[in-house]
């Protein structure tokens, strides 16, 4: 909701940026989790894969390739290979935006996966 | 429950530039006093190696990279000081 000469209008927040002429200041959060996993990265992709389908429900995750998942569109979590086995490291990557849903997820895979 | 939905609601939405000064100046004064602040092809990048974090920083968006969440959240509580934000 803005008030704009002496008028009110509802505006989604993308619109009201421009109405207001501010602009806006992304956040933006990575957390490293370093992980044990013997096996491949594929393998670990896919076990956080069922492991937050589970919590989650299977439509909020998507599989974006062998070392990248996306949960509800907004929240990307990549799976790097550290060199030194069986090290790997979770990157879990949100925005300020979706802080809800990007720390319940990092609650998740810690519980799950840390170390 | 597990299942129960997410909220998608932010707390709040920040806006306006970053000073980095006023930054680097927060961060010392919460006892993060080892930044080092470089320029990069996309902006600036503040790095505090004592704790392995790294803050990507440009006109629009600010990245934090850490692996330290209550340090995380501390980094968001002085970079939202810095922010105006409704």
């Amino acid at each position: 909701l803005i008030m704009k000469n002496n008028s009110m209008k509802i505006l989604g927040v993308n619109e009201a940026w421009g109405e207001l002429g501010i602009v806006s200041h992304q956040l933006r959060f990575t957390e490293r989790i370093e992980v044990e996993h013997i096996g491949p990265v594929q393998a670990l992709t896919s076990s956080l894969h069922t492991l937050l389908s589970q919590k989650l429900g299977t439509t909020q995750v998507q599989v974006v390739s062998e070392y990248q998942l996306s949960v509800a569109d907004s929240v990307v979590i990549n799976i790097q290979d550290d060199n030194d086995d069986p090290g790997k490291n979770i990157l879990l990557s949100w925005t300020h935006q979706d802080e809800a849903l990007g720390s319940k997820l990092l609650e998740i895979i810690k519980a799950n996966f840390k170390k | 429950g597990d299942t129960e939905p997410h909220a998608r609601l932010p707390t709040c939405y920040p806006y306006g530039n970053l000073n980095v000064d006023e930054l680097v100046q927060r961060l010392a004064q919460a006892g993060l006093a080892d930044a080092r602040v470089d320029d990069s092809k996309e902006g600036l990048v503040i790095t505090l190696a004592n704790d392995d974090v790294v803050i990507q920083i440009n006109e629009f968006a600010t990245h934090i990279i850490s692996a330290n969440s209550s340090l995380r959240e501390k980094l968001r509580d002085i970079l939202l000081e810095c922010l105006g934000s409704f």
